[in-house]
């Protein structure tokens, strides 16, 4: 309960606090190469015909993320969502400059990331890691665990000595309970969670300030997935960590998070508190995705009724005005030709939309 | 038992008709080059008519080795033995000859997998897939076969039916796909769909839709439904009544309201304290110590004992028994002792 209280506390002060992120305008944009896919084979809607509607982007050119921005406050989390494309990992990869942005900037600790000379943004780096999903394919089947932790060590040399290295290592695997016994071995003598934790200690290894993780629990079984969120919220109130949590379950990035964000075709739609968006949401998406995640009981069968029709559009033939409209139960003229920007509609929540739910 | 009071009609329905698939005492093993390994003992379960039956575990439970099984689609050496495998009380799945066996699959008992980009045929028009257990079975003309397909289709809720069915699965997106399975899975309209993990790979929205078309179609043609999930959410969703299965296992099976309102198996509990719910704000979940045994070193007592918070003594020595006959069963000494008391 004091917990839940100290928790409240930190999340009213850090909106006080200067951002340990902020994200402005920033947009990646690919290029893609060979003929056009043809529009109309995916829309389900049947709406391909009405060719009106969609605004053709630049040829073989496709948005990822569309010109976004939001802040990231030390010691928070902050869930991000959305459907299959909708710009998640590459938001958290454009952070990371594991991506170049075509535009826009990201500051951390006030520094703009984008501007940094490679070597600078190198040394930088060790202040933001990541979390993987697949903790099969994300760790080198070849070393062992005590390598993989120290890897990071080594490159930033921040530990010049073998056995202060060797000791680093030892007291990481136990901060992520794992037996330093486990030391010499390799990734495939472990299970996914326990895989995961090992992905976790080498993210700890330099001390960051912000871990980036990419669907860090999806891949896992019920009762280990509770066990790494359970040592995630214990590592960010050891270290004061950030965390930017990426999920597609809903029930896992509600109990992580403190504000989550909601992404739809490349555009931030949604940025609230987790209570807010769970109890209030503003944006019809929102509303649906809610509603679209299973019931927790069988008592609440038949609650949730506003389920998502059709599928997410594709990203090179983004619909005119409002990216949601075509799939829209409460669409209006104005949302097919006027784009609603993302504005202030309390204290917390953000939303773009030009009729937003439950507001005056 | 007051669980079946919730579900009145589908007491009724069960009751008339002999159960769609009735499952006794099911053990599944693969044999190694020198030793053999069991990976489901003991697994019982009926699936009444028009029922939805959930089997939910995590990895390693079995849950899929089961309903591969039934479907009789294991690798040559497996070895699959029970006291009782029956399908709509006349066929013995167990000892049916592999001829036969062919004439149910994909007409009587059919399947949908999680993956649907694998198990879809990339070289053939989705149309000729979902059309060819209807020239199959069915012996239909090929104009016939073409005109259920598009039939078939619409009922999936894929738009501009005429035109997909041409369509190869590449060109489709993985919900379409998902649809597509689930047509070839129908078309014969059969008594009984088991369904392996059929939304895990999609997105929760197109997850909904899936859900809502698989209510829908049991609600329209009656067919029974094994549903194989790791997802309690999908089990609150769909099931009628729930299996649980932890490490090749049934640790207990319950109506679905009464699993749900009262948990009796320690696994089942931890699962559900593990799972975090949208309703609640927790600081901690509850999480299970360790992992599941492996299938070579299971443990001679109880498989749940050693990650069991409730263990007693006697949980490690003796494997506990489960009631068979009707209503809940939990495979569990804190109940064994409590029947015995009274």
């Amino acid at each position: 309960m004091t917990e839940a209280i100290e928790h409240l506390h930190s999340t009213t002060e850090a909106s006080a606090q200067e951002p340990l992120i902020t994200v402005r305008h920033l947009t990646k944009k690919f290029t893609l190469r060979g003929p056009r896919p043809k529009a109309s084979a995916k829309d389900e809607q049947g709406k391909a015909s009405d060719q009106a509607q969609e605004r053709q982007s630049p040829r073989n050119e496709l948005v990822a993320v569309n010109n976004i921005s939001f802040d990231v406050y030390p010691g928070e989390t902050l869930g991000l969502v959305g459907e299959s494309g909708s710009g998640k990992s590459t938001t958290a990869a454009l952070i990371l400059r594991l991506l170049e942005a075509t535009s826009g900037e990201v500051y951390f600790e006030g520094q703009n990331l984008l501007e940094l000379p490679p070597q600078e943004m190198r040394r930088r780096r060790r202040d933001m890691q990541m979390v993987f999903q697949d903790p099969f394919s994300s760790l080198n089947p070849r070393m062992r665990v005590g390598e993989i932790i120290e890897e990071p060590l080594r490159t930033h040399r921040t530990l010049p000595t073998r056995r202060g290295r060797r000791d680093r290592v030892l007291d990481l695997m136990d901060t992520v309970g794992l037996s330093p016994d486990f030391v010499d071995r390799f990734p495939h003598e472990f299970s996914g969670g326990q895989r995961q934790r090992i992905g976790i200690a080498r993210a700890l290894a330099l001390n960051p300030k912000l871990i980036v993780c990419d669907e860090a629990v999806s891949a896992l079984d019920v009762s280990i997935q509770a066990q790494v969120l359970n040592l995630l919220k214990k590592l960010q109130a050891e270290f004061n960590l950030t965390y930017i949590f990426i999920g597609h379950g809903l029930p896992a990035v509600h109990h992580i998070s403190d504000r989550i964000a909601v992404m739809y075709l490349g555009k931030i739609v949604e940025i609230t508190t987790r209570d807010s968006l769970f109890d209030d949401p503003k944006h019809p998406y929102t509303k649906a995705l809610l509603d679209s995640s299973p019931v927790s009981s069988p008592e609440l069968r038949g609650s949730q009724d506003e389920l998502l029709e059709g599928e997410v559009p594709s990203l090179d033939i983004t619909p005119r005005g409002c990216p949601f409209n075509t799939r829209c139960l409460y669409v209006q003229d104005r949302c097919r030709s006027e784009e609603p920007p993302l504005r202030s509609l309390s204290d917390t929540a953000q939303a773009a939309c030009h009729f937003p739910l439950n507001h005056n | 038992m007051t669980a079946t009071a919730d579900f009145p009609q589908q007491r009724i329905m069960t009751e008339k008709h002999p159960p769609v698939l009735e499952v006794e005492k099911l053990q599944i093993s693969f044999r190694g080059d020198d030793s053999s390994t069991t990976v489901v003992e003991d697994v019982s379960f009926t699936v009444g008519r028009g029922e939805v039956v959930g089997i939910v575990g995590e990895s390693g439970s079995g849950k899929s080795v089961t309903s591969y099984g039934i479907m009789g689609v294991l690798p040559p050496n497996a070895e699959v033995t029970a006291s009782k495998m029956f399908f709509a009380g006349a066929h013995d799945l167990v000892r049916l000859p592999s001829k036969k066996r062919r004439r149910l699959q994909g007409k009587e008992i059919s399947m949908v997998f999680q993956e649907p980009l694998t198990s879809l045929n990339p070289l053939m028009s989705v149309g000729k897939q979902i059309a060819e257990p209807l020239r199959y079975h069915e012996k239909l003309s090929r104009k016939e076969a073409k005109r259920r397909t598009v039939e078939a289709l619409r009922s999936v809720g894929i738009p501009r039916a005429e035109q997909t069915y041409s369509s190869y699965p590449h060109e489709l997106s993985g919900g379409m796909r998902q649809r597509i399975m689930i047509a070839i899975a129908l078309v014969c309209e059969p008594q009984l769909l088991i369904a392996d993990e059929p939304t895990t790979a999609l997105d929760v929205s197109v997850e909904a839709q899936i859900l809502r078309l698989m209510k829908k179609l049991r609600r329209t043609t009656g067919t029974s439904i094994l549903l194989i999930t790791h997802d309690l959410g999908v089990i609150a969703e769909m099931a009628d009544r729930v299996v649980v299965m932890y490490a090749g296992q049934v640790v207990e099976e319950a109506e679905v309201y009464e699993l749900f309102r009262e948990p009796r198996h320690p696994y089942t509990k931890a699962l559900m304290a593990s799972t975090p719910k949208i309703e609640e704000v927790r600081d901690e979940l509850e999480s299970i110590p360790g992992a599941v045994p492996t299938p070579s070193k299971m443990p001679t007592g109880c498989r749940f004992a050693a990650r069991c918070p409730k263990a007693m003594e006697i949980c490690s020595e003796r494997p506990p028994e489960v009631e068979l006959g009707s209503g809940a069963k939990t495979r569990c000494w804190l109940y064994a002792e409590q029947e015995t008391g009274s």
